[in-house]
């Protein structure tokens, strides 16, 4: 089998999703591993544009408490 | 006009006639600095990403107001970070209007999203798992492809029939023929 470069397509891009809202936790989970840092471009696919409005969402939803900095897994 | 959105943490151990006697306090403080109230409502106690001065749950409050001069928000914000009340807050400008609260509204909405997320919650948490499974990049990378096959196929179609959308990259293809 010959070796397919598939193409991701942006999450945003797929669902018509223009603005990000910083209070949208269930949605900017999706974009953060488990340890709660900001999945890279290259993983999730997302288009450069909405990217950066995700990594702003995401900073402003850290500052009031509604996602974690960072997520120390205890063991 | 400009239109904002302040987000605020009050301590979750307070009961609904002090929160409103909180609300109202703030509400005063807008009125003083002429700014014209949009929303204002408990937006519900939430667990906390992390513990905000020793507290792990926060009531949320939500405040959208406008107002066609800025300059006495830096006020505002210093004293709701010197309200004792206030365990943290945060004010985020916004493009446009925000849609006044009504409940009935609300539900409409709550239904609306519920039909479209499904299908991607399920895709994004697929990711998820497999990240939370596999540490090494390699595996959940692999799992990830998996996951992806039957969507490309999809995909492909999608460049044949809506040629209009997909000007850019129909040439592409047509000169890889080509050659």
């Amino acid at each position: 089998m010959a070796f397919v470069s598939r193409r991701k397509i942006c999450f945003f891009k797929e669902n018509n999703v223009t603005k990000i809202d910083y209070k949208d936790v269930k949605l900017l989970k999706q974009f953060i591993n488990d340890q709660g840092k900001i999945m890279p471009r290259r993983v999730t696919g997302t288009s450069a544009k909405m990217h950066r409005k995700l990594v702003k969402a995401i900073k402003c939803a850290r500052n009031i408490a509604l996602m974690p900095y960072t997520n120390v897994i205890e063991n | 006009m400009r239109y904002y959105e302040t987000l605020y943490i009050v301590n979750p151990n307070y009961e609904e006639n002090r929160l409103q006697d909180i609300i109202g306090e703030i509400s005063k403080e807008i009125e003083k600095n002429k700014f014209s109230v949009i929303n204002h409502r408990v937006w519900g106690k939430k667990r906390l990403a992390f513990s905000v001065s020793k507290h792990k749950y926060g009531t949320y409050i939500l405040l959208q107001f406008e107002t066609a001069e800025p300059k006495p928000l830096p006020d505002f914000e210093t004293y709701l970070k010197l309200n004792k009340n206030i365990l943290r807050s945060q004010t985020v400008r916004l493009d446009n209007k925000p849609e006044v609260y009504l409940e009935e509204i609300r539900k409409d909405d709550k239904l609306e999203p519920n039909d479209s997320p499904p299908a991607i919650t399920s895709e994004t948490s697929d990711e998820a798992v497999s990240d939370d499974n596999a540490n090494s990049e390699p595996e959940s990378e692999a799992e990830i492809e998996k996951s992806n096959e039957p969507e490309n196929v999809e995909e492909i179609e999608v460049p044949e029939t809506e040629s209009e959308n997909n000007l850019e990259t129909v040439p592409q293809i047509e000169e890889k023929e080509e050659a």
